[in-house]
């Protein structure tokens, strides 16, 4: 995790962010990279960033960080980053749907992924036909979080709620 | 990791988990031997191939002689099985295991997986046994019985003998399907297993409860401290390319497209796959290179990508963090030029040494596209695959 200026915990390169009032959450390294770059490239600030890790049982969930994000006074609006596997970003969006008081964008990496097939991360398996990029795209939205499909426009898209 | 039946009942056995005896055939003459080696009169000739419905597809026989044996052997020996798992190309039949018949009363279900909502191991079981569990867990969902099992307590006997009853094992059997379902959780806990599974568990007449098969996928994170797990992977069951790549710690995996893609980081590499799929082509792989690609890995990943005859262009999208963008440039030049090759090559890098990375590229004299985001590497490398 990061917080410009202030913390890094990790190994992502410094100079990519900047001091603001956006959270980012990600269970990929340098996909949270790509979505911090990008809000950079538009003059917006990050106010933490948190690799939340691709394991299927890991410490911190979508669902907690953004609890924190809510009750953090620096950050205004939250980018959340899932990929295929497991339902946590399902129970984050129905947790945002009621709780939330800032706006959530979101996006989700797999929707060419294969099912069966261990993509890198260990918790990145559509299993059963569980755990698809579409059905948590779908929660996503039904939530009231606003998604992209394209990676490049994460950015674009958080800035357009602010 | 996954491996064969035969091999999960030699784990099971070492667990003291009732199996059925039997010996694993590579000929045919092998598996007639092995069946000498057992009583009879009835024995079951298994297809061990990894993929699940191998009895539905023809590949689990009973035979009642040891002619029987033979020729069921040399049917199911070399035949391309085709199961639900398999995909239509089907799985090429190479090993057999031959096994004394049993005396079937009922056919239960028993099953092992990290439940990632409640973060614990969960244990399934149902009373509907050799059937396929997600079709039970679909249609009669309340025949399926979970316990989510506290690592500190682990499988407790109340717990064991309560999921017994509720599938229909008798009280003068509790005990031993008690033995079973703890043995299976120190399987499972002890081989850092991410799925384990027995269908059928089976009742016999005289009341024994018995392991009739046994699925067992391994975390591949823990392998390094299960050497004698390592030994059980079959090669032939798996795909060639991500064979190789796994010789080079690289994360591969072979996909329907033309376009190779090589890329930083397991997350980021699906959204260049999705990035691609997004701007009208289709990806040839997913590669995650990791966090420490040298000129070697690069090289040995284009290798391995171009052995594809499909692939018509590559992408490599590169975000560096500990990995620094001029250590991969250097690694995509010499890779190129060790490779010899023939076909677009389009480069995004971003992140660490980023200006020292993209002068190289455009130092190195070969014909690299480069492209400044995500969205312009896709579109580029979509129109090259189309000519343009």
């Amino acid at each position: 995790m990061i917080t410009p200026d202030e913390i890094k915990i990790g190994i992502m390169p410094g100079h990519i962010h900047r001091k603001g009032r956006i959270g980012v959450v990600s269970r990929s390294g340098t996909l949270t990279y790509e979505a911090v770059g990008q809000l950079t490239e538009l003059g917006i600030g990050q106010s933490t960033a948190v690799g939340i890790g691709g394991d299927p049982v890991n410490g911190l969930k979508h669902v907690d960080v953004l609890r924190l994000f809510n009750d953090d006074p620096e950050t205004d609006a939250v980018i959340m980053i899932g990929e295929i596997g497991g339902g946590d970003e399902e129970v984050a969006a129905q947790w945002a749907k009621t709780h939330m008081r800032k706006p959530v964008v979101g996006f989700i990496a797999g929707v060419t992924a294969p099912a069966g097939k261990r993509m890198g991360h260990a918790g990145a398996i559509i299993s059963g036909g569980k755990g698809t990029a579409q059905e948590k795209l779908a929660v996503m939205e039904a939530c009231g979080i606003k998604v992209t499909k394209n990676p490049a426009e994460m950015g674009k898209l958080l800035k357009s709620v602010l | 990791m996954k491996i064969h039946e035969y091999q999960g009942k030699e784990i099971f056995r070492r667990y003291g988990l009732a199996v059925p005896r039997g010996l694993p055939a590579f000929s045919v003459d092998e598996a007639v031997r092995a069946a000498k080696s057992l009583p009879g009169p009835v024995w079951v000739v298994k297809a061990q191939i990894h993929a699940g419905g191998r009895g539905k597809a023809g590949g689990v026989k009973l035979a009642r002689s040891l002619d029987e044996v033979r020729t069921l052997a040399s049917q199911i020996l070399g035949m391309q099985l085709v199961t639900h798992q398999t995909g239509p190309a089907g799985q090429k039949v190479r090993r057999l295991l031959i096994e004394d018949g049993a005396d079937i009363r009922k056919e239960l279900y028993v099953g092992m997986v990290v439940d990632r909502a409640t973060q614990r191991v969960a244990l399934m079981a149902s009373s509907e046994g050799g059937m396929d569990i997600e079709e039970v867990a679909a249609k009669t969902p309340e025949k399926i019985h979970k316990v989510f099992v506290d690592p500190k307590a682990g499988l407790t006997d109340a717990e064991a003998d309560d999921v017994a009853r509720r599938i229909g094992i008798p009280d003068a059997s509790v005990p031993a399907a008690r033995a079973m379902l703890q043995g299976l959780y120190n399987v499972f806990d002890e081989t850092d297993a991410s799925l384990a599974e027995i269908n059928p568990l089976i009742l016999t007449g005289d009341g024994r409860v018995v392991a009739l098969d046994a699925k067992l996928n391994f975390d591949a994170n823990a392998l390094f401290r299960h050497p004698e797990i390592v030994e059980m992977r079959d090669l032939d069951e798996e795909d060639p390319a991500e064979v190789e790549a796994s010789k080079f710690d690289l994360s591969y995996i072979s996909l329907d497209g033309n376009i190779g893609c090589l890329v930083n980081g397991a997350g980021l590499a699906m959204a260049t796959m999705d990035t691609i799929k997004l701007y009208g082509g289709t990806p040839a792989n997913f590669l995650d290179v990791g966090g420490g690609a040298t000129a070697e890995k690069v090289t040995a990943a284009f290798k391995i990508m171009l052995r594809n005859p499909k692939v018509k262009a590559i992408l490599v999208n590169i975000f560096g963090g500990i990995m620094k963008c001029d250590t991969i440039a250097e690694g995509v030049v010499a890779a190129s030029r060790a490779v010899g090759l023939q076909v677009p090559l389009v480069v995004r890098m971003k992140g660490t040494n980023e200006d020292a990375g993209r002068k190289i590229l455009a130092e190195s004299g070969l014909p690299i596209i480069t492209a400044a985001n995500m969205a312009e590497a896709a579109e580029k490398v979509v129109a090259a695959t189309k000519g343009k």
